[in-house]
């Protein structure tokens, strides 16, 4: 009960009621209605095409849905602008990194951390002059361990770490939901296990939603466990509920547990 | 490099560019044949660098700073310039059963006013229009629509803008504090212009520097990205097009006392066109760079169209050559050059 409270007072972070994106005619997502706890690592999985990456582009709001409605924190958010989420507390990462290629890593992160502020009087005053700005970019670079590597543009970073700058992106507002969509694709063990301990060491307080395929990781760090199937919810539980299913075995865990 | 260090290169080289020109003392094209002392002729093409610089350098604060190219800010520029010669002049229109009247005024101040205050209304009008539906080449197009309308309201509203003759015999205005007619020699022109200019830069720099610069800075390169962090994105955007509107605007104020007369060409799309070529032939990435594309534009101008009547080609050719062999253009080449003595400098000094 501790996360719930912690997240606010409603018991859920999300909420959809029939929720449903066609692409011409193709269901991506298919009149889902379900109820994400807040607090802990949520996952969704789901064979590839089974809507996952679009179930988070209607909730980070990159999609706008084609019938059905969107709660967060007990507020319809279903027209709300990516930019209004984003002030509400949802952050989320890319499948494909999405960083400032050609900024440096700080200034990446200072971004990340300005954005607070955006629309206070003193956004004319020069960067340095912010109070508290600096450290807090500072602190960031800290938590995801790229302080060394602070004045290096991203692009030239490894994946590794241009997937965990990202997360130090989504981090800076301290926001109460983030939504990670397979941050784990293309790292090497090594790599895995650095980015698995940075995602549970920011998960304290706030409610993770995680899209992943590395299913070891999956079992392991999550609360609870939403399965996809064409674009519905095939089943939802604790990850050892998920292992004993029937119905996810068959359509998905078969083949990669 | 030191922010206060840029600006006081910049004002030595304010200081200092008359003498650059063609002709000039200090003129770097090594077979400029008879140096002259000062004499109005490269003055005046001075001043002309400075008003286009000032030009490019506003319109960069949108095309480098934010990624977003505008094919029309010649028609910012033909508001500033137009505003201040209709005041200096006065009008006597009709419109319908109207016939306002105005006998014009020799007030810089309230031409200035004028200048930044109708080039704002009208770029916040079109940025409001324009932002929320377009970017990339649908943005090009657009603003160059336009500009177009400004283009043929100048050419084709002969009571109000002269038409295609334009305005001639606008008077330069007397300054709080100097004697009247202060403004009638060049040199006076010249330090009028690079002082205002000097301003204008500072702010410009102020600008680019500020927490709103890098959040026009992050819009270049990833709109998304800044979206999801919280940024009203298009927001920024219609603020970035206002303010890059402003430059040109008081450039045109200043083009205007420069020539004394104005005409249509002002808000064409080969002005428009210009401070596109300025600002990549300086680097669209430096601060400097339109300044310093100025500068290069009107320079060869001046010497080509001494040697041949198709100097327009020779300077597209020359354009050509820069941007397929120096895409970052001059600018960065300076700065990587800068860079390398730094390190020359350093790597000498250490015991």
């Amino acid at each position: 009960m501790s996360a719930v409270e912690a997240a606010g007072e409603c018991e859920y972070a999300f909420k959809t009621e029939h929720l449903t994106r066609a692409f011409s005619g193709f269901r991506a997502v298919n009149d889902v209605s379900i109820d994400i706890p807040a607090g802990g690592v949520r996952t969704i999985i789901g064979p590839n095409g089974a809507g996952k990456t679009t179930f988070f582009n209607l909730l980070s709001g990159l999609l706008a849905p084609s019938s059905g409605r969107i709660f967060f924190d007990g507020r319809d958010i279903t027209a709300l602008e990516p930019y209004r989420r984003a002030r509400l507390g949802i952050a989320r990462s890319f499948q494909i990194t999405n960083i400032f290629a050609r900024l440096t890593v700080h200034e990446n992160v200072r971004l990340a951390v300005q954005a607070v502020h955006d629309g206070s009087a003193n956004f004319f005053f020069p960067s340095r002059k912010m109070a508290g700005l600096d450290e807090r970019s500072e602190q960031i670079l800290h938590d995801v361990g790229l302080t060394g590597e602070r004045d290096v543009r991203a692009e030239y970073l490894s994946h590794g770490d241009q997937r965990r700058l990202e997360i130090g992106l989504t981090i800076a507002r301290d926001p109460h939901v983030l939504l990670l969509d397979e941050p784990l694709a293309g790292m090497s063990p090594t790599e895995t296990q650095a980015t698995v301990e940075l995602i549970v060491r920011i998960a304290p307080g706030r409610t993770i939603l995680l899209v992943e395929h590395d299913i070891d990781v999956v079992m392991a760090i999550s609360e609870t466990i939403t399965v996809l199937q064409t674009g519905e919810i095939l089943a939802v539980g604790t990850p050892a509920e998920i292992r004993a299913n029937e119905a996810v075995q068959r359509a998905y865990l078969g083949d990669l547990a | 490099m030191k922010p206060w260090a840029t600006l006081a290169g910049i004002a030595v080289a304010f200081a200092l560019l008359p003498l650059f020109m063609p002709g000039g003392t200090l003129d770097l094209y090594p077979f400029a044949g008879e140096r002259l002392p000062v004499h109005a002729g490269f003055v005046d093409l001075a001043t002309t660098v400075l008003v286009f610089g000032l030009f490019a350098l506003g319109f960069n604060l949108l095309f480098g700073h934010t990624g977003e190219l505008s094919f029309g800010h010649a028609m910012f520029f033909a508001l500033g310039a137009y505003a201040t010669a209709i005041y200096g002049k006065g009008f006597d229109v009709t419109l319908g059963p109207l016939h306002p009247q105005f006998t014009g005024g020799n007030n810089a101040a309230v031409a200035l006013v004028l200048a930044l205050g109708s080039a704002a209304l009208w770029a916040w009008f079109l940025a409001r229009l324009i932002v929320p539906r377009s970017s990339g080449i649908y943005y090009s197009m657009i603003t160059l629509a336009f500009a177009q309308v400004v283009y043929f309201i100048a050419f084709r509203w002969s009571d109000l803008t002269g038409g295609e003759d334009g305005l001639q015999g606008v008077a330069r205005p007397d300054l709080p504090g100097l004697p009247s007619g202060w403004l009638s020699d060049s040199m006076h022109v010249y330090i009028f212009t690079a002082t205002i200019t000097f301003v204008a830069v500072a702010v410009n720099f102020w600008i680019v520097r500020s927490n709103f610069g890098s959040v026009l800075h992050a819009i270049r390169e990833n709109k998304q990205r800044a979206r999801f962090l919280g940024y009203d994105v298009d927001k920024y955007r219609v603020n970035a097009f206002v303010l890059s509107a402003l430059f040109p605007a008081l450039a045109g104020w200043l083009w205007t006392y420069l020539q004394q007369a104005i005409n249509p060409d002002a808000g064409s799309v080969d002005y428009s066109g210009r401070v596109v070529m300025m600002s990549l032939l300086g680097g669209i990435n430096t601060f400097v760079g339109p300044i310093l594309g100025a500068f290069v534009y009107w320079d060869l101008q001046n010497r080509v169209s001494g040697l041949t009547k198709y100097w327009p080609a020779a300077i597209g050719v020359i354009f050509a050559f820069f941007v397929i062999a120096a895409p970052g253009g001059i600018g960065s080449a300076f700065e990587s050059l800068q860079r390398m003595l730094a390190r020359r400098v350093r790597g000498g000094a250490a015991p």
